[in-house]
């Protein structure tokens, strides 16, 4: 996709990154300023799986039809990206599985 | 028609992690967040895997995806004392992909002659690999700390001048990306 598009389009892209730059920062302040302090640590460990949407780059590299080495490269990242995934996603379930222990014996 | 239906799968996903987020407000609604997470990530990952167009190599993605979930799945296994190190390891592979996407990108681009990058993408390449493997080493160091291990001292390494040649090397890996990315500019005209 990004690959027809050369230098001009290139300049309308940065354009439009750089609002979808914008509304995020917002959105994420606005959802993330009411969190309670209890849930803190799963907050962190669920932005990093979910930043582990990344993932969607390496693929592309992975899969793609370019040069070994580069999907290697491409290989290495995808399988660090599907284990951040995988844990994080794993580890923040369980720590809410506890939490909801705790508030019941209150 | 396939371009579409990427798209709007990105969409609905990004519209999945902001939810996902909101709920995480809430105890109440907290494992729903994760549900809605994990459902975004699927999509996303899918809509990605499945455009015949761009993605031939289906055998590397299968094995690379099967070796994460290979080691993920015990990484989240670690008992609770151990948790800030699994997440601090788990920084550290984020900051990996990052910094290894950049570079096959940055590689993938040069033996495409360089047309493609632009200083634009040069930039983000930049940013993307210094970042990267800057969080990977960091949050290994971190991650070694809190696990203790022998061989990582404890106490903070600190000397006279310290910020100062921090600061140095930062503005020299900018300066040095800067200029690999500068000489590429005359061939790419």
């Amino acid at each position: 996709m990004s690959g027809e598009t050369a230098a001009s389009g290139a300049n309308l892209d940065y354009w439009s990154m750089l609002f979808v730059f914008m509304l995020a920062t917002f959105v994420g302040v606005g959802v993330i300023q009411r969190v309670s302090r209890l849930l803190h640590t799963p907050l962190m460990s669920l932005t990093n799986a979910i930043s582990a949407i990344a993932v969607v780059g390496s693929i592309i590299v992975t899969g793609s039809d370019y040069p070994v080495e580069i999907r290697i490269l491409g290989a290495i990242a995808l399988f660090a990206s599907t284990a951040n995934i995988v844990s994080g996603f794993l580890i923040t379930d369980r720590m809410l599985k506890m939490f909801k222990r705790d508030g019941n014996r209150r | 028609m396939t371009v579409a239906i990427t798209q709007l799968s990105y969409v609905v996903a990004t519209a999945l992690f902001i939810l996902s987020l909101h709920w995480m407000n809430d105890p109440k609604s907290a494992r729903r967040g994760v549900l809605a997470g994990v459902v975004a990530m699927a999509l996303a990952v899918l809509a990605t895997w499945a455009q015949p167009a761009i993605i031939v190599h289906h055998g590397w993605i299968a094995i690379a995806i099967a070796l994460g979930f290979a080691v993920g799945w015990p990484l989240s296994k670690v008992p609770l004392t151990a948790v800030p190190q699994r997440t601090a390891l788990s920084h550290a592979f984020g900051g990996m992909a990052a910094g290894l996407v950049g570079t096959a990108k940055y590689f993938l681009w040069l033996g495409e002659g360089g047309v493609q990058l632009t200083s634009i993408r040069m930039s983000a390449i930049i940013a993307e690999i210094i970042l990267g493997y800057l969080t990977f080493t960091g949050s290994l160091m971190a991650a070694g700390k809190l696990q203790e291990i022998r061989w990582i001292p404890q106490r903070p390494v600190t000397y006279p001048g310290q910020n100062v040649v921090n600061l140095g090397l930062v503005g020299f890996l900018v300066a040095r990306q800067y200029l690999t990315g500068h000489r590429l500019q005359p061939a790419a005209a």
